[in-house]
């Protein structure tokens, strides 16, 4: 059993669960935001939102467009949308088609849904139980 | 009641007519597996009274697949009848449902290959065997599945929770727990929990509670009837339906006013895992 870090997404997992069963990871996906940005409606990755792009939000019962730095607490922003990644990792089998990686678990070659951009194998920062 | 060719009073000669199935060296065994588990291998053993009369007994190793896709071995056997087959398990420690089999008696190979009838089919455990004659056909989703409690993904800060049903799973989601890490800028954020089909979403459940700015609170999702959070504590509870999901589905929390740096720890799961053989 090996700690990974998957290089598409930066999730973190143990490749064999602890019941002793493969565990396929497959990323998510990632979060969009709908902004007015220099005139131009677009939307950008939530990391990359700026405080002078404009943003719509619920404030009350209104519908309002706001500077992304002057939003309230109690603003809901609407108009998210998630799309898949296009470097997505899927370990799960493909049933048709998909990418071939060597097992890390088994030693053998397999049909994964989208290799993505691999794995790295880490120190697992959990603490262990044990004597 | 008179035996014919047997005068009262005297004991009849023993038959050694033989039973079973005849097969001939043009017939083989056909044992597939479905299995989720890593480092089992399953064992087959029987015994086929060859033309002569003399019992031959035979046994093969099998190592099954741990992504739950099917694996298969021939087993030759010659000519005679075919008196028992026996399927356990030779190594490893699978629980009911992590380890399926059937045996077909079958001729010719590859795309011309035909099933003349299947012996036995069912779920195979460190504890339980599958044998002809004597067993009762299963198929893998007839008997309930295997109960596991799993954890996911711990997912990088500004990325939802989300866990796909595996290749030749199905799942029923008994509960689900993680926590949310907020960042110190100044929203509401507020968790759902959503079902899709790889594409889709067909289910969504919201906490129905806020979790405002540099607050770690963890969320429990469970089928229930009740939605609740905790009133000097940090649970909250979400309602889920009994449901079942198919292999591709994913369960993944959606966060209302999520921020970039908001950051969710790996899920744990308790779940039925069924194979579909």
């Amino acid at each position: 059993m090996a700690r990974v870090r998957c290089n598409s997404c930066q999730g973190e997992y143990d490749d064999v669960s602890e019941d002793g069963v493969p565990y396929f990871h497959a990323c998510p996906p990632v979060l969009r935001v709908r902004v007015t940005r220099d005139g131009q409606a677009q939307t950008v990755d939530l990391a990359d939102v700026r405080p002078t792009d404009t943003v719509l939000v619920r404030r009350g019962d209104q519908e309002l467009e706001v500077p992304a730095g002057e939003l309230q607490r109690d603003d809901v922003r609407v108009g998210d949308v998630t799309r898949e990644r296009a470097d997505r990792r899927d370990e799960n089998t493909a049933r048709v088609g998909g990418d071939e990686e060597l097992d890390r678990t088994t030693g053998r070659r397999r049909k994964l849904r989208a290799r993505g951009r691999g794995v790295t194998e880490i120190a697992d920062p959990r603490p262990r139980s044990g004597v | 009641m008179s035996i014919p060719g047997v005068r009262p009073g005297e004991k009849p000669a023993p038959i050694f007519a033989a039973s079973g199935l005849y097969v001939t060296a043009d017939d083989a065994l056909l044992l597939t597996s479905h299995n989720s588990v890593a480092g089992v291998a399953i064992a087959i053993g029987g015994r086929v009274l060859d033309p002569t009369g003399r019992p031959v007994p035979f046994s093969e190793r099998h190592v099954p697949n741990t992504d739950r896709t099917a694996a298969t071995s021939l087993i030759r056997l010659g000519d005679g009848w075919l008196q028992s087959v026996s399927v356990g398990v030779a190594s490893g420690t699978p629980i009911f449902g992590q380890s399926y089999v059937r045996v077909d008696v079958v001729r010719g190979g590859g795309a011309g290959q035909t099933v003349l009838g299947t012996l036995l089919e069912g779920n195979v455990s460190a504890t339980m065997r599958q044998a002809w004659p004597g067993s009762i056909l299963h198929g893998p989703l007839e008997r309930g599945g295997a109960l596991r409690a799993l954890t996911g993904t711990d997912p990088a800060a500004n990325t939802e929770i989300s866990e796909t049903v595996p290749t030749g799973a199905r799942w029923r989601l008994l509960s689900m727990r993680f926590a949310l890490v907020t960042d110190a800028n100044a929203a509401n954020r507020e968790v759902a929990i959503t079902f899709d089909n790889g594409t889709t979403v067909y289910f969504e459940a919201a906490s129905g509670a806020n979790q405002a700015a540099s607050l770690t609170r963890q969320y429990t999702a469970a089928v229930t009837n009740v939605r609740g959070a905790a009133a000097t504590g940090t649970g909250i509870l979400i309602p889920l339906p009994d449901l079942v999901l198919l292999a591709g589905h994913r369960i993944a929390t959606v966060t209302t006013n999520r921020q970039a740096g908001d950051n969710y720890g790996a899920p744990l799961l308790l779940v039925e895992e069924s194979l579909e053989g």
